[in-house]
């Protein structure tokens, strides 16, 4: 076979091109990329028109309050990260990962972890069912010799002081980032996937840490409402996406589901959009809980 | 008045991308051909469908750059073409990469596209990038040095001596035979 389009892709492609062109000509998009502004900046012209705004509010006039209409920026400020269970003597903290190809779900990463009383991980990864490697984070796997990874480093943690998450999100987004310019601000959908970094956590992160994520999200220019979806396994969740951009993301973006009782990540969604229809295509979900041995998933 | 047609396709190009933005379709309709099929090769059929909608759609937002003198626009939509290709290969790896992360399978490898010659692939895929982008330009593209050049914007000596290193290295790959 040769590595050419058939008549019909041809043809679909080249319909395709067409319409999008029209698109261009009837709703010629911003040429300017969304930059985000310095993150203090932001903050610090915020409270500054705050106070502007109380300082010249006339007093006399009573302000009507409206009910706040929900957007991304609301619905991640408003999630109450719920603390970590206390675990007994003989307890597990299990956190399962899976990540998937959306079209293909058998093709699937899937990352078992267990963290016992004094902080000790235990990992077993399958790939496409096959056991890959097992051991303690930091130990080598008797099965092949391989050093497991040590936890820091191997999995990108956020810090422990709250303080440093804005600054560490921005470095892990530019990590992440794909922009032709080095030295750009990160996009959106790169910060969205820095914080997609807590549905790989093995552990656990604390929820003082997703709460200054999730403010950090909030702050930020594109971020989209999805509003009440269910995740790959069907478990309810809000999500806020950024759409990737066509030339530095191949249109690729990030959509992150949230549980809104835990406050914590569920998943997140690797995805296309085409015409306007939004098509997942890497999953990677998140299921943790209390167990009695590392072998029970949660 | 005589009705005169410029049927030379350097200046209908230039003509197009500088007139009204519904003539950008013409533009269309006279790579479409040559740009999806460098496409298919580059990155395989189902892929190539959508980075052509890309390339035409970027070239159309970025039509005012055109330079006229570079004639026909071939070479600017190839050269938007291959840094199509690059970008999606970036992050197509940058995906995969949040996968090896955590369980450090191996490096990805490219497939061969269907029909390619194993050893032929495995030395272009030997290659650097830049050789590489310079040679499947000519040989897969079928342009020019001088139109590579507009393509790549780089000096016509730079994309000899591109070519040259690629031919090289792949010949010596191929241990010389082809």
């Amino acid at each position: 076979m040769i590595d050419t389009m058939t008549d019909e892709q041809l043809a679909e492609t080249r319909a395709r091109t067409h319409e999008r062109i029209n698109d261009e000509i009837v709703a010629p998009p911003s040429r300017r990329r969304r930059r985000l502004p310095a993150l203090g900046l932001t903050a610090a012209v915020a409270g500054a028109a705050a106070v502007a705004a109380v300082a010249l509010a006339p007093t006399s006039v009573p302000t009507a309050t409206r009910p706040e209409v929900a957007t991304a920026a609301t619905v991640l400020r408003g999630l109450e990260p719920q603390p970590l269970p206390k675990l007994g003597p003989g307890e597990f903290y299990a956190v399962r990962v899976v990540q998937r190809q959306a079209e293909n779900p058998a093709e699937a990463l899937d990352s078992r972890y267990w963290t016992d009383a004094n902080g000790k991980v235990f990992e077993r990864v399958l790939y496409q069912g096959d056991v890959k490697r097992e051991g303690v984070l930091g130990q080598v796997d008797a099965r092949n010799g391989v050093l497991t990874p040590a936890g820091e480093g191997s999995y990108p943690r956020l810090p422990e002081d709250v303080k440093d998450v804005p600054e560490d999100l921005r470095r892990m987004a530019r990590t992440f980032g794909l922009e032709r310019d080095k030295d750009a601000e990160p996009t959106t959908r790169s910060y969205v996937l820095a914080a997609s970094e807590l549905v790989f956590d093995p552990r656990g992160t604390s929820p003082e840490v997703l709460r200054a994520v999730w403010e950090v999200l909030s702050g930020l220019p594109g971020m989209k409402l999805v509003g009440d979806v269910k995740d790959p396994l069907g478990r309810p969740g809000k999500a806020v996406e950024a759409d990737g951009d066509p030339v530095n993301h191949e249109g690729v973006g990030v959509r992150l589901i949230v549980n809104p009782d835990s406050g914590r990540p569920l998943a997140f969604i690797h995805y296309r959009r085409k015409d306007g229809v939004v098509k997942p295509w890497l999953e990677t979900f998140r299921t943790e809980g209390v167990t009695k041995d590392a072998d029970t998933l949660p | 008045m005589a009705l005169t047609l410029d049927t030379d396709p350097a200046a209908v190009d230039a003509a197009d991308l500088a007139g009204p933005p519904q003539r950008f379709h013409a533009v269309v309709d006279r790579h479409f051909d040559a740009v999806a099929a460098f496409l298919a090769r580059r990155v395989g059929p189902d892929t190539a469908q959508d980075l052509t909608q890309e390339v035409f759609v970027t070239a159309f937002r970025k039509r005012a750059k055109f330079k006229a003198e570079y004639g026909s626009a071939r070479p600017w939509l190839f050269g938007i073409a291959n840094k199509a290709v690059a970008s999606h290969r970036r992050e197509e790896r940058r995906q995969l990469e949040l996968l090896q992360r955590a369980v450090a399978l191996p490096e990805p490898v490219l497939a061969p596209a269907d029909g390619l010659d194993p050893e032929l692939y495995a030395g272009l895929t030997a290659l650097a990038r830049r050789d590489r982008d310079a040679l499947l330009l000519h040989a897969w593209g079928e342009l020019s040095y001088d139109e590579i050049a507009h393509a790549l914007d780089v000096p016509v000596g730079t994309v000899r001596s591109r070519i040259h290193r690629a031919r090289r290295q792949l010949t010596a790959h191929l241990g010389g035979a082809r």
